[in-house]
Parts: structure tokens; sequence; C-alpha cells
């Protein structure tokens, strides 16, 4: 099987993942500050987890950065806790529907779609000129899970500061596959997850708030101290509640050290090598057509084949070739008008650590066979 | 032909309001099979795949799947599910075994 869906899930997770999470499952669990001591071990997880996350998103206060189930939880909290329900905000039209829904179930008060170019890149003129209506929040995808197109978060942030709005960027794409510097491009709030890029367990994930921002927490439980406080201040930060998903954790720590041992710099290269050689590869193909930035940016591209549904050629990829894509509106539904799809979506094609050129050279082969530019063997 | 048994895809088109099935046959599909559902509705051949790929469209369902493999796949709108069922095995039915 040749796996190219790695913006769905990263496959296969490396074998340091697996131990990780076989160990915190056979040793004692961490004693909570409480009794038993031989929980050190778990007990130095979180806090490791925290210090490297602190280098994967490029920031300088890792007690900011939290952990939860992944990046659809971290956004609900961050949305609800924002309160942004009679605020306006701003979201791009390559959002995932992680972002959409909360906001549009309730989440604000008003929300506005900041268009994007068929390449995916938000128009950043009509960014600047819609700020002018001050908006409370703005939530940009920083690569997008479609087209590949990484925005430019740093100019964002400063339009963003200067209208008097925070912004939230969705790493989901970028963590572990794009240099990070969310400190130095002034992102207020950061949210991952740990099953993509990050070489983690699914269910896990979570988020970074700059210093000095608040949000008011959605969920409120045990945290292990300070039992006999029922009611906590309006600056209580307990995002943490409950008992954690200690495996899950020292599964993405171990993913999280994997990235961190090989480089973000040279995955992100050796990943940009791969999409720009399938991009190379198959733009000439008769009848395709290639929603991607020109070169390519994130590990992300998608296509669609004229006369063949989106649909029918994943299935073909899938069940003729072994090639496992992702095909659909892959959540992302405000791209639609941006892209010009067919109206059942595109395929995407995602790569990965793992991903080899051979790999892409049987994609190509399977698109030309498929198209009949090639004669088959 | 028999169809052995059925399983509800996994890869479902929920997103799209179609629910997938897959059937199981005791034999391999071949192009004389994949032919004769012509005469159901339009049906869409790429005879020159390595694995031939087929699929036929009606406005409620399609078949889809590849010649030499002992499995085809349904989709259907949910409210048109157990006639569509019904009919597309009736037909597999009238198959030479």
């Amino acid at each position: 099987m040749i796996y190219l869906n790695h913006a769905a899930t990263g496959f296969p997770k490396p074998e340091a993942v697996i131990h990780a999470m076989e160990e915190a499952m056979l040793r004692p669990p961490a004693g909570q500050y409480r009794s038993f001591s031989d929980g050190e071990a778990a007990e130095e997880v979180t806090p490791r987890l925290r210090g490297r996350m602190a280098r994967i998103l490029g920031v300088s206060s890792p007690e900011r950065i939290f952990f939860t189930s992944g990046a659809t939880e971290s956004l609900n909290m961050m949305i609800r806790g924002l309160d942004l329900t009679r605020d306006r905000v701003f979201v791009s039209a390559a959002e995932h529907n992680s972002v959409l829904r909360p906001l549009y179930n309730g989440g604000a008060g008003e929300i506005r779609v900041i268009p994007c170019r068929p390449d995916g890149h938000v128009e950043e003129d009509r960014l600047r000129e819609m700020l002018k209506d001050s908006p409370k929040a703005v939530f940009i995808n920083h690569c997008s899970n479609v087209t590949g197109a990484v925005q430019d978060l740093s100019a964002i942030s400063r339009w963003v500061h200067e209208a008097g709005g925070i912004l939230i960027a969705d790493l989901s794409q970028s963590a572990g596959t794009i240099p990070l510097r969310l400190e130095e491009d002034g992102v207020d709030i950061g949210i991952f997850t740990g099953h993509k890029g990050l070489l983690g367990p699914q269910g896990t994930g979570g988020f970074y708030i700059r210093p000095n921002l608040h949000v008011k927490p959605l969920f409120y439980g045990g945290t292990g101290r300070d039992s006999q406080r029922l009611v906590y201040d309006e600056t209580w930060e307990g995002y943490e509640v409950g008992t954690r998903n200690e495996p899950g954790l020292a599964g993405l720590l171990a993913g999280v050290e994997t990235v961190l041992s090989q480089g973000v710099n040279d995955i992100y290269k050796l990943e940009n090598k791969r999409i720009s050689s399938l991009y190379r590869r198959i733009k000439e193909i008769p009848g395709i057509r290639l929603y991607a930035p020109n070169p390519p940016e994130g590990p992300i591209l998608s296509f669609s084949l004229e006369g063949l549904t989106p649909q029918d050629t994943a299935y073909i990829l899938y069940h003729g070739y072994h090639i496992v894509t992702r095909v659909g509106w892959h959540c992302a539904p405000l791209l639609k008008e941006a892209l010009s799809c067919p109206s059942s979506g595109s395929v995407r094609v995602s790569v990965g650590i793992t991903t080899t050129e051979e790999e892409i050279e049987a994609l190509e082969r399977a698109l030309k066979e498929m198209t009949g530019g090639e004669e088959r063997p | 032909m028999k169809v052995l048994r059925i399983e509800e895809s996994r890869e479902p088109c929920a997103e799209s309001g179609w629910y997938a099935y897959d059937l199981f046959l005791s034999r391999k599909i071949e192009k004389e099979d994949i032919l004769s559902l012509g005469s159901h509705g339009d049906l869409t051949y790429l005879a020159q795949l390595k694995t031939p790929f087929y699929k036929l469209n009606q406005p409620y369902f399609y078949i889809q799947g590849l010649e030499g493999t002992a499995e085809l796949r349904i989709a259907v709108f949910l409210e048109a599910e157990k006639e569509v069922m019904e009919e597309v095995t009736g037909w597999i039915g009238q198959w030479k075994e």
C-alpha cells in the first residue's frame, strides 16, 4: 500500500511512539503529587512535552502550552472561552470545520469570511480592507489542508493587531512539518494536533496561548491540587482537568522527539521535495486540474481529472493501484468558491517523512494510465 | 453468480448523503458482466487501465468496481436503499455461475 494521506493522519507511526505508549501503559500511573512516588517517569512526560513543543512552536513560554484530545477540542475551548457571542470574527475561506462549526453554532456574534485565491492563499488586500471593521478575533489556517497554501502569519498578525484583534492560527497541518516561530510572528493562540506532522497518536493535541492573554476555561474538574477550593476567580487558567491521557501524551512526546531529532527544517525540505516533484510530474497530464500554489508550499496538493469524479479517481487509485488518497471537500467547505472544483470536491495527496520518490512515481504512472496519457505495460 | 455477503463499506460518502455497501461475489467479474450493466443505465468503462474500472450511474444509486475482482460497490441514497439492493442483486443473480 502507498499511503499518501498524511494530512488526515500520519502513518506509519514511528516505533518509538508505539513503544512509549506501551511503556506508559505498563508502568504504575503517576501519583498526582500524592502518596506514591513510583510514577516519577510518568510525571515527567507532560513537562518534557511542553518543553519540546515550545521548540516546535517557536515560543519561549512552555508553561503556556496545554494538552487536549486534539485540535477540535482545543478550538472549541478557545472559541467558547473567548466568549465571542456578541463579537465580530473573521475566518479565512480555507478554515476547517473544526473552526467553522463551533463558530457557526452559536460561537460568534457575526462571522465574516476572508476570501482566498484559487491556490488557497488569503486575499491579503481584501483582509486589510475588512480589518477596518475591527474584528475581535481572526482565524487563519496556517497551512491549507486542501491546497497546502501557507499563509504569512507574521504579516497577518501585524494587521490584525493594528485593528485591535487577536490572531488564532490553526497549525494542524504545519506543526512538525513547517518551521514555526509563533512568538516572533505575533500569534496569540496556536492550535495543534498530535497525530499528523507531530507523529503522535490520535486523540492528542493542544494549544498555545501567549502570556497575558486570558481565556476562560471551558471545563472544570480535578487537577490533583488545591482540592478545597471550589470556585476559581476570573484569571484561573486550569485548562488541563481530569485524569490525563498519559499513554497518548507519552506517545506524542516520542513523536515530537522524533520530529526534533530529524529537524523540522529538514522535514520541511524533504516533504517539499516530494510534493514539488509530484506537482512537476503530473501538471501536464491531459485533463488534470491542480489545486495548489505553484510551486507547492505545504506537504499537500489536490487535483481533479476531467471525465472522472474525484470519488471515482480515488476509488481507482486505491482499489486498482493500492494508493491511498483522500477525496471530498476535506472539511473545508468555504474553499469551494475559490477553487472551482467539481461539485464533489477534489482528490487530495499529502506526503509525510516516510514518502519515497518511488511512491510519487507510482502515483504519476497510475494517473497517466487513468487518463490515457501513457500505454499500460 | 451469487452474492456471498454484503458489508457496509469502510469508505462511505456520508458527507454527500450517499451510503455505500461492498458486495462480495462467488466469482470474478468479467467484461461481459460489466457490459451487461449498460442496459440498466449510463455505463462508464475504462478498459485502458491495467485493472479496468467500470461505473453504472443511475439517478438514485451507482455501482462501481474493477474488472477481474470478486467484489463491487453500490452507493445509494438512504431512502432508496432496500429497493436498489434487491434490484442489483437480481441482476447479479442472472449472470452466469
